[in-house]
């Protein structure tokens, strides 16, 4: 097992460990450009210099009401596309070990972001893709809003 | 090396299309040494990479493509087909093997011995080869040594032209920010002739950079040739293929989508405007057809046109055609422009050849093209001289990524339009321009035209209200694929320069409001909206040139959608007024019931008027719903056209129940539907099951002869109009507190009825329904 990684953070009230492989750097997030008629789970779009980043509510997509308290982003790109993940509390980057598969089912809403588990000095935290953020977001169907 | 390699399949595969290109040219004109000589350049550098890189089956392939092409030269005769086609075979083998070539494995397992084999066969053939074999490989080599004749250029990836292209899209926006921090500090950074020179460079660098993304069309045309000479050779037909103005640039992306629609009008050409030899003949015609490709540049567009000698597009076969396929009716037809019933050759579904061969005629063609040139902002024109020839003109964008724009704002925000799908921007406040309203729908009589109009505010959101009354917005009207055209109502417009525009993710797309993104100098991202999928939005506002046509002749009188419903074979026409909204719903969700018929929506059951036995048994169902007062109904609707404005003149009575009259449309026959008496009829029951049952008035028909028994016949209107009838045949039998009396008065021709109310007395003509209701009192509630 390698030592990869891992944005510790916040979303929504649950602690995680985002995978920082595919995570291009993390910034606050500035001025956002709403998009009339879109998906709760977007955010609206972020310039970072030259590039447009469609800003996505991790909160909303793992089935919590909006943080207003998430004022910072994670940078990644997927198929051509640039994504920032709206996230609460970035505490660290941290290699981590040991992250095994969760022990019993989660709650419904986190089933389509894949998580694994995590402990680091003493707290659980769930691991995610980061990816599977924006699949999620990108297919509501997978997606489980109403739980 | 794996920069090396990638590098030498790139320029192989442009030097083998450009060679294949050549070569037909040659064997058209052998005495273009010039396009021999290019082709030997190809082969003899295909050759010597493949060789260092260690591919020997394409040094091969092309070491014998070169000895046949070699012993094709020395005959200095007429060039063989035979040979002209296993050399081509040879360069498509060549492609396939360069086009497969990994770091890893090096070029793919193709068998290419028999081919070599079959060329080699070829150069033993001739008796000269032997003796002159040696000088012409010196020529060979001594031109592609000549440096004049090969281009200074270095092939770079398009992943680095991009990233080039990002970067100086920073140092743009690193400008502003650095551009508003100075002014914050008041210095005044216009007046530095360092800071205008800085600036003056970089927008010309951001020009140099979108200049690099373009290739020059003969690029685009060098397949052209060979793709000509195969399908000629096919259809056993002779054609001389001219491509002009290869050396116009156009975007590598616009050249891309380009590919497909070229092809598709060449194999057309050829199979249908080209004739035989023979007819060509007894035309008087040069017996070698002429297919001509030129392009033309004019600012941002570019227009390629695809000309033929041929016998052109038999308009009358277009039309029997469609008539037959029933896109329209032969009465319809009748009334298009020429143009317009040229133009019925892009509708899907329509080819005139009778026969489907495997080159083109299997009815898609025209439509696809239009598609697929309109997709990146294009449009296709037609020119058809018949028994002389078909032109067709492309006509597209330089370039997809940069276009020009209008900035609309909405709740604090800019939305971009791209400029080629506005036709006109007006001021709402313009003499030109009305607002209607009807059916809860809006509006824009432009000109005495009238177009559908979408409010922007309403389409970003559903709910929402527009914050500025009409006198300061601004109309922009929009044009897209299909003919359609829409009012698109707006705060504000500004000009804006030119965009670059991003595709946008799934996410945002799906819903298609928007179709890319930008980043203006301002720094904040800006959304253009699809117009395209924005103008599909609403089905029935569809409108086709025919009925534009035939509408602009008819610019007055109140808008009608015209309908087709299930189990007839007539047109219908339904006020637009009367129409409350078009739903879909289950056929499982329209339910017999209490004797009636109806359509559960949630919470919401609707009468439903429908030849039931022929609604689809399954599936959707279209309901148009009607309401009128306090009542509603849905009526079937199998088909939603246009919208058209009837002229009250030229409507004619019907003698139909629930048909209120027919007007004729162009030269098809609409019948009016008499939204009133359905609504009269069947809306009654629903509506009648929650209101008050007070009993209805009751109206005494004098009949005391026979004459006046026909008063009987105006008992259903008046019931419609919920009264009560009674007949009298004397007058004391009426009760003296009658409410109304209806007598016939038989006096001659003018057809007149008194109509005592108590007591006041009037008489009405019998055949004015609206005067007689209003006679007795008006239309009653149910």
């Amino acid at each position: 097992m390698s030592h990869d990684l891992h944005v510790i953070c916040r979303i929504g009230s649950e602690a995680v460990a985002l995978s920082a492989t595919n995570i291009e750097s993390v910034d606050r997030i500035g001025a956002v450009t709403a998009v009339p008629g879109a998906p709760a789970t977007v955010m609206g779009l972020v310039a970072m210099r030259s590039r447009i980043l469609t800003l996505l509510d991790c909160a909303v997509i793992s089935g919590e009401p909006h943080d207003p308290s998430a004022q910072s982003m994670a940078i990644l790109s997927i198929d051509g596309h640039g994504y920032g993940l709206a996230l609460a509390a970035i505490e660290d980057v941290l290699p981590l070990a040991n992250i095994r598969p969760l022990p019993s089912p989660v709650a419904p809403r986190w089933h389509c972001l894949a998580p694994q588990l995590v402990d680091i000095h003493g707290r659980t935290l769930l691991v995610i893709d980061p990816a599977r953020i924006v699949a999620a977001a990108s297919n509501p169907g997978t997606s489980t809003l109403a739980a | 090396m794996e920069d090396l390699l990638r590098e030498f399949v790139g320029e192989a595969l442009d030097q083998i299309e450009e060679a294949s290109a050549d070569l037909v040219a040659w064997e058209r004109d052998p005495t273009d040494r010039d396009a021999l000589d290019r082709i030997f350049r190809a082969m003899h550098t295909i050759k010597g990479s493949s060789s260092f890189f260690e591919l020997p089956r394409t040094t091969g392939v092309a070491h014998a493509a070169e000895e046949a092409l070699e012993a094709l030269r020395n005959r200095r005769g007429i060039p063989d087909g035979h040979i002209i086609l296993l050399v081509l075979e040879a360069f498509d083998v060549c492609r396939r093997l360069v086009s497969g070539v990994t770091p890893a494995d090096g070029e793919p397992q193709l068998a290419v011995d028999e081919l070599i084999k079959r060329l080699g066969d070829h150069v033993r053939r001739d008796p000269r080869h032997e003796m002159e074999a040696e000088p012409a490989a010196m020529a060979a080599l001594a031109v592609a040594a000549d440096p004049a004749a090969s281009w200074r250029t270095v092939r770079v990836p398009l992943d680095l032209l991009d990233t080039l292209m990002n970067a100086v899209s920073d140092l743009v926006l690193s400008r502003n920010e650095l551009v508003a921090r100075l002014r914050a500090e008041r210095v005044d950074i216009e007046a530095m002739p360092a800071f205008e020179r800085f600036n003056a460079q970089l927008v010309a660098v951001r020009g140099i950079v979108s200049g690099m993304r373009m290739v020059p069309l003969r690029q685009i045309f060098a397949p052209l040739p060979r793709l000509v000479r195969q399908i000629a050779a096919d259809l056993g037909k002779q054609v001389q293929f001219v491509a002009e103005g290869g050396e116009v640039e156009i975007d590598r992306e616009v050249g891309e989508a380009l590919r497909d629609p070229l092809t598709h009008l060449l194999r057309n050409a050829i199979d249908h405007g080209v004739e035989s030899a023979q007819r060509r003949r007894e035309q008087a015609k040069a017996e070698v057809a002429t297919i001509r490709v030129s392009a033309l540049r004019s600012n941002n567009r570019i227009s390629i046109i695809i000309a033929d000698d041929g016998q052109g597009i038999d308009v009358a076969r277009v039309v029997a055609k469609a008539v037959a396929g029933s896109l329209l009716t032969a009465e319809a037809a009748a009334a298009l422009s020429p143009q317009a019933r040229l133009d019925l050759i892009f509708h899907s579904g329509l080819s005139t050849t009778d026969a489907v061969t495997n080159i083109s005629g299997r009815g898609v063609g025209m439509d696809v093209i239009r598609a697929n040139v309109e997709r990146i902002g294009g449009r296709v024109s037609l020119d058809n001289a018949v028994g002389k020839g078909l032109t067709v003109t492309l006509d597209v964008p330089m370039t997809l990524t940069i276009v020009n724009a209008l900035a609309v704002p909405v709740a604090g925000q800019d939305y971009a339009i791209p400029r080629a799908m506005v036709e006109e921007v007006m001021m709402m406040t313009s003499d030109w321009v009305q607002h209607c309203q009807s059916g809860g729908a809006d509006f824009a009589r432009i000109r005495g035209k009238l177009i559908p109009m979408l409010v922007i505010e309403k389409l970003f959101d559903g709910d929402a209200a527009t914050d500025s009354d009409d006198s300061e917005r601004a109309l922009i009207i929009l044009r897209g694929s299909g003919r359609r055209r829409v009012a698109l109502s707006v705060p504000d417009v500004r000009d804006i320069e030119e965009l670059v525009i991003k595709p946008v993710p799934a996410i945002l797309a799906s819903h298609g409001l928007f179709c890319g993104m930008s980043l203006p100098d301002s720094g904040r991202p800006l959304l253009v909206l699809d117009i395209e999928s924005i103008l599909m939005r609403c089905p029935e506002i569809v409108e086709e040139r025919h009925a534009a046509e035939a509408a602009s002749a008819v610019a007055v009188g109140e808008p009608w959608l015209f309908l087709t419903r299930h189990g007839s074979d007539s047109r219908n026409a339904v006020p637009m007024a009367a129409i409350d909204r078009i739903v879909d719903v289950p056929r499982d969700a329209i339910i017999h019931a209490g004797g009636r018929w109806f359509a559960h929506m949630g919470e919401d059951i609707m009468a439903v008027a429908a030849d039931f036995a022929s609604l689809p048994a399954s599936g959707m169902v279209r309901l148009v719903k009607l309401a009128l007062g306090n009542r509603t109904l849905a009526i079937d609707a199998a088909d939603i056209g246009h919208i058209v404005q009837i002229d009250p003149a030229t409507i004619r009575p019907a003698d139909q129940m629930g048909v209120m009259g027919i007007s004729m449309f162009g030269h098809e026959m609409v019948e009016l539907i008499d939204v009133h008496a359905m609504l009269s009829a069947t809306g009654a029951a629903v509506a009648r099951s929650t209101e008050d049952q007070a009993a209805p008035a009751t109206i005494w028909l004098m009949s005391g002869d026979e004459a006046s028994g026909a008063l009987r016949l105006l008992a259903p209107l008046i019931e419609q109009a919920g009264y009560r009838c009674k007949s009298a045949t004397e007058a004391d039998t009426i009760p003296a507190d009658a409410d109304v009396i209806l007598r016939y008065l038989d006096s001659g021709a003018d057809n007149r009825i008194e109509v005592r109310r108590g007591t006041a007395s009037q008489t009405v003509n019998l055949w004015d329904r609206a005067a007689l209701l209003a006679a007795i009192g008006g239309e009653r509630a149910a």
